[in-house]
């Protein structure tokens, strides 16, 4: 199976052609079947499972151009692992977008991007502010285009639970929201993480702070920094930005939506 | 050195309202420049004297035109390895902004405009990446070091020490 995303071919290869039917739901947003079989990137997929004789062990194997990924005998970690090592493939060499490892909701025709390395909180406060009446648009990653809009990347929400081996997909829709469809200009950048018992209350960045708390969590900030820097420039000239840790996310939820509500307005040098 | 000389090579620079965003190529670390930083680092040329550049910072930016704010720019900025060369503020110079703010007094907004430079490392793809667990970074040290383990307590990056995947790097 050969297909497109973000302008960069990708093959697939399995060794049973059902388990590409599993496959097809864990493609990055926006991806195409591709005609030519020539492909930028390839996987290859070997289940395993019950073998030939009893006693014998095969293991499910994942490989991302040779490299192997996975090996385990749990079926759904091997798709696990193939989803994510996709998913940071897309990432890192998109073509013509940005990738900027953040949550994301839409807010009155603006974005509010909340950038940060992963267990920072990010999934809880997307998931209350979808809650609280914000559209969906990612739990991972922010797409941005070079004129500093936000694409949707509505992916199914990661929830981690306390003593689950791994994260529960949660679709936006039963969190009784919807998804994005259309690219929005950034208004707010929120850098901030849980702590136990925080008040709320958010200390503003100015725009250079805002670009660099963006750039810290770009995937492809090394690999293409002029095109990075101009698009967080521009993100950051027309966006207002604040930091601060927080308590509990449907207890900041509301709050975080009333400075939606306000305007964004520029982020200014932090008095 | 007292005509400093700015590092124009292997850097993307982009200017913001108030601040200048730079990207060290070679570094791999991005800097903000607040405004009287970006004005002192715009105008070492090599030519202009420590001197003349505290006058320049004077004019524009309404500070004391004190040498002190420029060797204070200048420090910054060396640190950040924005100058061709590394700079040594003269001796008995302030070196912190409480030292410089005692010394020039207290002028109300004062503290906002003087130089100021912010660093980061950018980050590697993998440390931008989701984590994983322990056992993926064991399982396959190659495709996985550099990114973050989920589940050690404290959280770590995975290495490939000869090979072997451990999820004892870097906290993360």
């Amino acid at each position: 199976m050969c297909y497109s995303a973000y302008g960069r071919r990708i093959g697939i290869r399995v060794n049973r052609s059902e388990v590409l039917d599993r496959l097809v739901h864990r493609l990055p947003a926006g991806w195409k079947p591709a005609p030519s079989p020539v492909v930028d990137h390839l996987y290859s997929i070997w289940m395993g499972g019950e073998g030939p004789r009893t006693h014998v062990r095969r293991y499910h194997l994942v490989y991302s151009d040779g490299m192997q990924v996975a090996r385990t005998l749990d079926p759904e970690e091997a798709l696990e692992a193939f989803e994510s090592a996709q998913h940071f493939y897309v990432a890192e060499a998109a073509r013509n977008r940005l990738f900027v490892h953040a949550g994301v909701v839409g807010w009155r025709d603006r974005a509010i991007v909340i950038p940060g390395r992963s267990l920072t909180g990010k999934t809880t406060l997307v998931a209350a502010l979808v809650r609280a009446g914000a559209t969906y648009y990612s739990d991972e990653y922010a797409v941005l285009d070079a004129r500093g809009r936000v694409h949707p990347y509505p992916t199914p929400l990661s929830m981690r639970e306390a003593g689950a081996d791994r994260p529960r997909k949660v679709p936006a829709a039963a969190l009784g929201g919807t998804a994005g469809l259309r690219p929005l200009p950034v208004g707010l950048v929120l850098v901030t993480q849980y702590r136990a018992g925080s008040r709320w209350r958010p200390r503003p960045l100015s725009a250079g702070q805002a670009a660099l708390a963006l750039l810290a969590n770009t995937v492809a900030a090394r690999r293409r920094p002029a095109a990075a820097l101009a698009t967080l420039r521009r993100i950051a000239s027309g966006a207002s930005g604040i930091r601060g840790p927080r308590g509990e996310a449907d207890a900041v939820a509301p709050a975080i939506l009333n400075l939606g509500r306000a305007g964004a307005r520029p982020c200014r040098p932090p008095a | 050195m007292t005509h400093p000389r700015a590092r124009r090579d292997d850097l993307v620079v982009q200017d913001l309202p108030e601040e200048t965003l730079v990207y060290d190529v070679a570094r791999h670390r991005a800097h903000c420049l607040n405004r009287t930083a970006a004005l002192v680092w715009r105008r070492c040329d090599g030519r202009t004297s420590v001197a003349e550049l505290a006058r320049c910072v004077g004019r524009e930016t309404g500070l004391p035109p004190d040498e002190e704010v420029v060797w204070m720019a200048l420090d910054r900025l060396s640190k950040a390895n924005l100058l061709e060369n590394r700079i040594q503020p003269p001796k008995g110079a302030p070196r912190s902004r409480r030292e410089v703010l005692k010394k020039l007094g207290a002028v109300a907004g004062l503290a906002v405009v003087l130089p100021a430079v912010q660093s980061i490392e950018a980050p590697m793809a993998a440390q931008a990446a989701s984590p994983i667990t322990m056992v993926a970074c064991q399982q396959a040290p190659q495709a996985h070091a550099g990114k973050c383990c989920m589940d050690t307590s404290p959280r770590r990056i995975c290495v490939n020490v000869g090979g072997v995947g451990m999820c004892a790097g870097g906290l993360c």
